[in-house]
């Protein structure tokens, strides 16, 4: 677990420290905080809690901020208690938390929404994008986030605008309810920020509105979100779709494989997502809470349907050994750095290296069926009964192809 | 009084068997429900939840948002004939009508092969190549037929490396096929097709005896060259580059598996079990009719069972008829099968050159023309554009009059989307285009092989895996 927020100990009262500050490092040395974006501004020196007072104006910080390294930006807050980090540059998991307002309630929300003012959140995002063009960023990819982002409306088409300006090596992965997008007019002002660097992830838990509004908790969602995905698909927009495996949906995840696979056509991928146990999640654990082992052989069939319709399936925050080996290929080591684990028992496992492990979160709801494997064929605790049912290979991962071919009689082409 | 339930969308239906009841959405999809569910749906009473659940999710119930149910519908017929204004792909080549065989059911009214006067001439091989670069398509095919086509071998060569410089300066892609006999494959040819990446589509009815007595040829070796040509074929240019296929003649009725393993221990993966057509002399020595209808049907359904064992047995065999069918059936798609599409695919899928500078919607088409029908002929290639045979009114008529949106009884179809409109095939046997769909062979077929997709898919765990492979071959 790398902490993305810590304490201050010591600053300078000479100093405004408002807005993004970058950190350097001259000669291997000594670990500079510099304005993010103006040039000619005061430095300081960065220094750790044990590190003896230096000779420049200094911030000393918490032991949890020893990670903090060159092209890294960090934020104090208001009452000078506090850094967050708001960029690591040797991660490829750097997300902007843009609101933590939603029009959404999901029963397993991991980031309870908040009624507040945040948009401060926004200026900070555009602050950190100025601030980005002057690093040279190790992996050019960056998540924004919410609460709903899209709630901003303009503002929110504003900061797209300015990642495509300021840093248009940039990949985008926005996360959204996708409701907004139902409104043709907002759509239609986003089309000069669809880009082929640009990924809309959009949750669908249920094949019928009363399944998906149930789970997120405001009725009306499902049509615009059903909607709002065919608006955005339609400008060419890449839109993924995003399920989190919660006790309501495994039981229904066939029907809601086949409603992706036949509603939501040009989608690039489902993104099949196990619990992360925050927020919401948490405290509504026994109501959410299931174990992987008691979905597998749903989890394979909603796999092999979406693989077989070319909605490219992922398996996230699922570890391989509750998955069923042959749809191990569908699973990506997702998630982000700083928050992943492995169990005990993991030490005697031979494919760590391809496992997305556990979220340091992960206190509850680890499976029963956590066990080391010795190889990506090994079935682990996962029923024989679930193993292969068919000669036929299930197609590679890869990106949906719907060509039509016409012949004259009906051989492959 | 029985009142259509409140909250049914517009559906169609079928009885399956005496306890089940297929119904099909506007949009394709479909649900089988027991005949007493049947009933409380029809009565607007309510049903199981997760039954309702599955309906509401097809639009075959309301979802009490009916802007909805209208924009789902609307959206996935719309996906569904996607790539309609574009389909135009396959290009058939009618290189010679000569032939060396003489098949009892040659379906093209073949010509002796020594009468040159039926060989295509490079001007309408020149004004055709034309034709096929100005369809829309982005994927190209050129097929090679006759006759035997590798009796005029030097217009294919001509042929293939006129569209193959084409492509490569429009940066466009296109694929060729012989379909051929492979009675005449020899070096050249095989060099040739190596270096052009061109496939064989060829003809296999089943064991030598069988094979040897429906296709004689001089010498009476018609089966022993096919074999040996596949072999070449995958040995020298690759297993997927060949492919065959069988018609049913009424002495195939009775030796399905053993046509089956035949094509099995050639290393064939794919089979189509084939209905003979009602075109040339198959027509005329009414052997169509006694290998047809519910003989043609029992033959099919037993040969399908066997393919699915040996599937399940571990050997790889897809059977195409089922292929087709399956496409339609389990994705939003109308297929590339040109005879199972709707608005068919004559014409707007494919057309036809044949040697003598005529163009046809189809493959049957130029096969009516043979036995004096020029209903599907859309004037000489020489002398019109793409766009102008597209337009041709003798096209269009074709395709309005036969499509099944608006054909009686196929407009109540349940199976409509899983079917075909082909005005060929009606033209051919009942002189319209449309048909009578209670005499017509083509619908019962339909109707009788796709209740039995859905029960296997439904029923069996294995034969749902291998119907989701095959839908997409």
């Amino acid at each position: 677990m790398i902490p993305l927020v810590g304490e201050i100990l010591q600053y300078p009262d000479s100093v405004d420290l408002s807005g993004l500050w970058r950190v350097t490092r001259e000669r291997g040395e000594e670990r500079w905080l510099e304005r993010g974006s103006r040039v000619n501004s005061p430095r300081l020196a960065l220094i750790d809690w044990d590190a003896q007072d230096v000779d420049s104006q200094f911030v000393r910080v918490g032991r949890e901020l020893k990670h903090l390294e060159d092209d890294d930006v960090i934020a104090f807050s208001a009452d000078l208690k506090r850094v967050s980090v708001l960029w690591r540059n040797k991660s490829s998991a750097n997300t902007i938390l843009l609101t933590e307002r939603c029009d959404n309630y999901c029963v397993m929300c991991s980031q309870p929404p908040k009624d507040a003012d945040d948009s401060y959140l926004l200026s900070q995002a555009k602050d950190l994008v100025s601030t980005l063009k002057a690093v040279k960023a190790e992996f050019p990819i960056i998540g924004i986030t919410g609460g709903e982002p899209t709630l901003y409306g303009q503002g929110f088409v504003d900061l797209l605008s300015q990642i495509a300006r300021d840093l248009p090596e940039f990949e985008v992965h926005v996360l959204s309810n996708g409701r907004r997008f139902a409104d043709t007019a907002f759509c239609e002002s986003m089309k000069h920020v669809i880009t082929d660097r640009l990924v809309i992830g959009i949750p669908i838990y249920g094949s019928i509105a009363e399944d998906h509004d149930e789970v997120v908790g405001a009725k009306g969602a499902f049509f615009e979100t059903v909607i709002g995905i065919h608006n955005l698909v339609e400008m060419g927009a890449l839109v993924e779709i995003r399920v989190v495996l919660q006790r309501a949906l495994v039981g229904r995840l066939g029907g809601i494989a086949d409603f992706v696979s036949r509603n939501l056509p040009g989608t690039i991928q489902v993104a099949l997502m196990g619990l992360e146990l925050m927020g919401f999640a948490r405290s509504n654990f026994e109501k959410v809470w299931v174990d992987p082992l008691d979905y597998a052989s749903e989890l394979v069939a909603a796999t092999r349907h979406l693989a077989a319709n070319g909605c490219n399936p992922r398996i996230y925050n699922h570890q391989l050994c509750v998955l069923a080996p042959e749809i191990r290929q569908y699973a990506v080591s997702s998630i982000s750095d700083w928050k992943r684990e492995f169990d005990v028992v993991c030490s005697e496992c031979a494919v760590t290296n391809e496992c997305g492990g556990f979220f340091t979160s992960s206190t509850r709801g680890i499976s029963t069926g956590i066990t080391p494997l010795s190889s990506m064929t090994d079935r682990g605790s996962v029923p024989v009964d679930l193993l292969s049912r068919t000669t036929t290979k299930l197609s590679e991962p890869s990106r949906p192809s719907r060509r039509l071919t016409v012949t004259s009689m009906p051989h492959s082409s | 009084m029985v009142k259509i339930g409140d909250s049914l969308n517009p559906i169609r239906f079928e009885r399956i068997s005496g306890e089940s009841v297929v119904v099909t959405s506007l949009a394709g999809e479909w649900s089988v429900v027991s005949a007493s569910e049947f009933e409380r749906l029809v009565a607007g009473t309510p049903v199981d939840f997760d039954l309702r659940r599955e309906l509401v999710a097809k639009q075959i119930l309301r979802s009490g948002n009916d802007l909805f149910d209208q924009h789902m519908l609307a959206t996935k017929m719309a996906f569904r004939y996607r790539n309609i204004a574009a389909m135009c792909g396959l290009h058939i080549f009618v290189v010679t009508l000569r032939c060396e065989h003489s098949c009892h059911y040659c379906q093209v009214s073949r010509r002796t092969s020594n009468r040159t006067e039926f060989d295509m001439g490079s001007d309408v091989a020149v004004a055709a190549i034309d034709r096929v670069f100005e369809s829309p398509s982005d994927s190209l095919k050129i097929e090679f037929q006759g006759g035997e086509p590798l009796l005029n071998f030097d217009l294919i060569e001509f042929v293939v490396r006129q569209a193959t410089s084409r492509a490569h300066s429009e940066g466009r892609r296109v694929d060729f096929v012989i379909a051929s006999n492979l009675a005449l494959l020899d070096d050249r040819i095989i060099e040739f097709a190596r270096e052009f990446n061109v496939y064989f589509s060829t003809s296999l009815d089943g064991p030598q005896d069988l094979h040897n007595k429906a296709r004689p040829r001089p010498g009476g070796d018609s089966y022993e060259r096919a074999v040996a040509g596949i072999a070449r074929i995958q040995h020298e240019l690759g297993r997927d580059r060949v492919s065959a296929l069988m018609t049913t003649g009424t002495e195939s009725l009775k030796q399905g598996k053993s046509i089956i393993d035949l094509y099995v221990s050639l290393g064939l993966r794919e089979i189509f079990l084939r209905q003979m057509s009602p075109f040339g002399f198959a027509a005329r020595r009414g052997r169509y009719r006694r290998s047809g209808g519910a003989k043609w049907i029992y033959f099919y359904l037993g040969g399908l069972d066997y393919i699915i064992e040996l599937n399940r047995s571990g050997n790889q065999l897809a059977e195409l008829t089922a292929a087709s069918y399956l496409r339609k059936m389990l994705r939003n798609d109308i297929g590339g099968y040109v005879d199972l599409m709707s608005p068919t695919g004559a014409g707007l899928a494919t057309l036809v050159y044949n040697y003598d500078g005529d163009v046809y919607m189809s493959d049957e088409g130029r096969m009516l023309r043979e036995m004096g029908d020029k209903s599907f002929c859309l004037g000489d290639v020489r002398a019109k554009s793409f766009s102008q045979l597209l337009s041709d009114p003798t096209l269009q008529r074709a395709v309005s009059d036969s499509f099944t949106w608006s054909s009686t009884s196929c407009h109540r179809c349940a199976f409509e989307p899983f079917c075909g409109a082909d005005p060929v095939y009606h033209q051919a046997t009942q002189s319209r285009f449309a048909g009578y769909k209670p005499i017509s062979d083509f619908c019962g077929r339909t109707k009788a092989i796709v209740p039995e997709l859905m029960r296997r898919y439904r029923e069996d765990a294995f034969c749902h895996d291998l119907f989701e492979s095959w839908a997409d071959l």
